[in-house]
């Protein structure tokens, strides 16, 4: 391609891996928000139960229906710091051509599963909030701002695949674009 | 095409991804939901998309594993472990490999309060891997020993898969608690026998302290083991007095290594902001993988290669040990490439009937089902705990060095197997005296 | 009658040693004999078809065809017909408890709007045993429930352990047996065929009189829009004559599988403790379908769940005098 449209693409990059960062950071901060709470309510919970005899009602309740929210919301991050898991046993040996095919193909792997993801979990969430959904428990707490935060993250990630996408696809195989081997 | 084509094919698929360097959790998962697509159309696909991600998590009995992983990144900032592994250095400076026997240990020890093997690799890559790179271990077979030391957490009790064993087949959960004893701790002996010996083949992968430690550095580091023996205490006394449920082992643990954090300075809000990130990026990692074996057992039930597969034994009118060992090699080969805890689900309760009409004791067949599912999470290249010390280790190892670490407690594996297979009184023993 | 082939699957959320899950195979396996063959129905136990809370969506949206998972597990979806699942101490009779779930399906608007909503028709339900009290000590007084270790769950088994005095706890099921072994729980709360399914009597030896009496559970769901438009009428009538039957062997089943179990636990040294007040533990429990009543007005659903209590009240008093 020629320099100028190369570095259009770059700057367009750039903005979306600064718009991405932003939104997988704060989402991972969420994410950890949601963890620290789940921690303290567990040991409230049993301290409760020890010294009251009165474990915290519902605790077990709240804190299962906010992991896949805590979950979805660091998936973007998982993706930005290629925490991913991934088996290199074969690819690390790869000749730089098909490496990079492999990128691509891993790439596009990543965004299609997230974004088929994220739409079944925006389905899941407009349900709940439809429904005014509610937990079964012994203290009634809605569930769909869960859900919400479930689809968030699921869409933050998708955003975040496809920008690894555009790397993986626009990098020029003779040169290392950040990110690109781990 | 039958069942079992489809499956197969859906399995070399998925590995083919997997090998190409496409995320484990994205080539489970898309061929997954391809495969129901294939098998049940686009209605079956999209339920899966809709509600399967979101109910796989939605389990209680998930949440321990952010929390353990919380504890082990706390434990290891505030240097918990890391005192723990100095004091027993120094004190074992001559025994060679020391640091290996003190991973095993303490995996054996966890495992008295942790039911899952993902929690305790998950836990254990945090606090142990760091340790033994710092004294010149090798990582591979570092790593590979954390992976395969926390599937001591399924045979020792208390253990997530013998309850399930214990409820699809309605044996008694307290014998089948009691039975992993012996096994689950024959397996950490052979362990500590085997790296004994492994050490002596290969000094280099351990090497030795440099120096010898004088009684006063000795005690010096004993003075700093009292935060480790507190949140210990903490945790296990809390089980065994019945002040908690072993799932909530997780959050109290967590919240005792914040506390010493605190009191350790380095508590604040920066060190926290980092411990959650840290543990939220790790936790989700492995639960991707989860959700995409999910996805693609999911499409194995359906297609029916499961069930297929288990008539095919079952109805051979095989001999009774030859149906025994068909099962375990399928178990083994099945185990490499998929994970095995949600085929169990599956096909126990069509083996466990066939197994205890051939007149093999249904408690020992437990035994050896567990024993079968800790070897299947450590078999490369899909294997949960491996994933999980992957998720855990991050840049410390690669996948290669993982695989080839594992590889001699495999073979320990397979030794303590055949072991449980060949002399039933290992299992049984304990039950039998006790109850 | 010649019957089309059909290969049906079935999401069942339980295990196959459940009493009821062996009913389930019994259907199965008869409408495929009565179809000579031609209609087949697989059953994908415990949850491997779909997690319990996935499986009435998956069945709605024709992804499986037919599925098992109790009502009250879908408290958003089926507030209604869920009731009589999840509300407790209200039924004297297992044939009551299916008797109104019923009688709601074939008469209640309200009901029938619930179900259609989710595409779901219930072929047949089944009984679950009264829920007791398995303890490590005995529990016999009022006074015993005071600050009692008990297993709760749901949002309507809170109410009644807050009114006796009791510590309701939220408890994993795979959780139960070691809390009972160390004393974290004191009770756990199922009904006897249960106890011996999850073993419990191994370290709980108590079993107190001071229960909630039967309800309703899960039904074979089937997915409406199919049953309505896709079944054939012979298919349909086939499938309704075996419901039929198999309701009645389900009720049965359960009833021997209480005293079965009953005796067995005994065998196991499970000492069965006679409440000594029941009057006073009648007098403390609160109309629990009126507790429901104000839950379902709080969730803006008053007039529906009025309506349900009305053809309950009768339905119910019909079926408890007949068997009286
Ligand atoms: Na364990
Ligand atoms: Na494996």
């Amino acid at each position: 391609m020629t320099p100028a449209k190369a570095s259009g693409a770059a700057n367009l990059l750039r903005l979306a891996d600064r718009v991405s960062l932003a939104c997988s950071g704060i989402a991972l901060g969420a994410s950890g928000l949601v963890i620290l709470a789940i921690v303290a309510m567990g040991a409230v919970d049993v301290i409760m139960g020890f010294t009251v005899n009165y474990p915290l009602p519902a605790a077990t309740n709240v804190a299962e229906e906010a992991l896949p929210a805590a979950v979805f919301l660091a998936a973007g991050m998982v993706l930005r710091n290629r925490a991913n898991i991934v088996v290199d046993v074969l690819c690390d040996h790869f000749r730089s051509r098909l490496k990079r095919i492999s990128a691509v193909i891993a790439a596009l792997g990543t965004f299609v599963f997230f974004a088929l993801l994220a739409s079944g979990a925006w389905h899941l969430a407009v349900d709940s909030i439809s429904l005014n959904e509610r937990a079964v428990a012994a203290v009634e707490f809605p569930i769909w701002p869960m859900k919400l935060g479930f689809a968030i993250g699921a869409t933050i990630a998708t955003f975040e695949a496809l920008r690894l996408l555009a790397i993986a696809a626009l990098s020029s195989p003779s040169h290392q674009v950040e990110g690109q081997d781990t | 095409m039958s069942s079992v084509a489809i499956g197969l094919s859906g399995i070399f698929c998925a590995l083919s991804l997997t090998l190409f360097g496409v995320p484990v959790a994205v080539s489970l998962g898309l061929i997954g939901l391809s495969g129901m697509w294939f098998v049940g159309g686009e209605v079956l696909m999209r339920s899966a998309l809709e509600t399967l991600a979101y109910n796989a998590l939605n389990q209680y009995s998930f949440v321990v594993i952010p929390m353990f992983v919380l504890m082990g990144v706390l434990a290891n900032k505030a240097k918990i472990t890391q005192d723990l592994y100095e004091a027993f250095y120094r004190f074992m400076s001559k025994v060679r490999g020391s640091l290996f026997m003190v991973t095993i240990l303490s995996s054996a020890g966890f495992a008295t309060i942790s039911g899952s093997t993902v929690v305790s690799a998950a836990v254990f890559t945090r606090l142990a891997l760091p340790q033994m790179v710092r004294y010149g271990y090798h990582s591979g077979i570092g790593a590979g020993c954390v992976a395969a030391a926390g599937t001591f957490a399924s045979l020792i009790p208390p253990s997530i898969m013998m309850v399930i064993y214990a409820l699809l087949t309605g044996e008694s959960i307290g014998r089948l608690f009691i039975a992993g004893v012996i096994p689950g701790a024959l397996t950490a002996g052979v362990y500590l026998v085997s790296v004994w010996v492994m050490v002596r083949l290969r000094p280099q992968i351990a090497p030795l302290a440099p120096q010898e430690f004088t009684w006063s550095q000795k005690m010096e580091s004993l003075g700093r083991v009292g935060p480790f023996l507190v949140l210990a205490i903490l945790v296990v006394g809390g089980i065994y007095s019945g002040l908690m449920f072993p799932s909530s082992a997780g959050a109290v643990g967590a919240f005792g290594a914040l506390g010493i954090a605190i009191w350790r300075g380095v508590g604040g809000f920066s060190h926290l902001k980092d411990a959650l990130s840290e543990t939220a990026v790790t936790a989700t990692s492995v639960f991707m993988v989860l959700i995409g074996g999910l996805i693609f057992s999911r499409f194995l039930v359906f297609s029916g290669f499961i069930t297929d597969i288990v008539a095919v034994i079952t109805e051979s009118g095989i001999a009774p040990y030859q149906v025994l060992v068909a099962v375990v090699l399928v178990y083994i080969a099945l185990g490499m490439f998929i994970d095995t805890v949600s085929v169990t689900v599956i096909t126990v309760p069509f083996i466990h009937p066939v197994m205890v009409g051939l007149g093999y004791d249904p408690i020992w067949f437990g035994v050896v089902l567990v024993k079968l599912i800790e070897i299947s999470a450590i078999t490369p290249p899909v294997g949960l705990n491996l994933f999980a010390v992957m998720a855990s280790a991050r840049t410390q190892i690669s996948t290669g060095d993982l695989f080839k670490g594992v590889l001699p407690f495999l073979a320990m594996e397979f030794l303590v197997l055949l072991l449980i297979i060949m002399v039933p009184a290992i299992s049984l023993w304990l039950p039998e005296t006790m109850l | 009658a010649d019957y089309p082939k059909m290969k049906l699957r079935l999401a069942h959320f339980g295990p196959q040693v459940f009493v009821q899950s062996g009913v389930d195979q019994w259907f199965a396996d008869e409408i495929e004999r009565r179809s000579g063959g031609n209609i087949s129905i697989q059953i994908f136990w415990a949850g491997a078809a779909g997690k319990p809370l996935e499986i009435l969506g998956l069945v709605g949206a024709g992804a499986v065809d037919l599925g098992a998972v109790p009502q009250a597990y879908y408290a958003n979806e089926l507030p209604l017909i869920g009731a009589p699942n999840s509300v407790p101490y209200v039924f004297k009779t297992r044939e009551a408890a299916i008797g109104v779930s019923e009688g709601l399906v074939r008469d209640n608007a309200a009901v029938q709007a619930e179900l259609a909503r989710n595409n779901v028709h219930p072929l047949f339900f089944h009984p679950m045993n009264s829920y007791y009290p398995l303890c490590t000590k005995p529990v016999q007084t009022m006074a015993d429930f005071q600050g009692l270790k008990i297993r709760s769950f749901g949002a309507f088994q809170p109410p009644m352990w807050d009114a006796l005095g009791a510590v309701g706890v939220n408890v994993l099921p795979s959780d139960i047996y070691e809390g009972l072994q160390r004393g974290r729980l004191d009770c756990g709360f199922f009904s006897a065929d249960l106890y011996e399914v999850t073993k419990l009597y191994e370290v709980a030896k108590h079993m107190s009189s001071a229960g909630v009496g039967p309800v309703a559970t899960w039904p074979i769901w089937v997915n409406q829009e199919k049953w309505n438009n896709e079944f054939s009428d012979e298919v349909r009538q086939l499938f309704t004559e075996v419901s039929a039957e198999a309701q009645q062997r389900s009720l049965d089943a359960i009833a021997e599988a209480e005293t079965k179990s009953l005796a067995f636990l005994q065998e196991q040294g499970v000492e069965l403790v006679e409440f000594s007040d029941p009057s006073a533990y009648q007098a403390a429990i609160p109309d629990m379908l009126e507790v429901w009543l104000e839950n379902m007005k709080g969730k803006g659903l008053g007039d529906e769940a009025q309506t349900v209590l009305d053809d309950w009240r009768t339905l119910q008093a019909e079926l408890e005098n007949d068997a009286s």
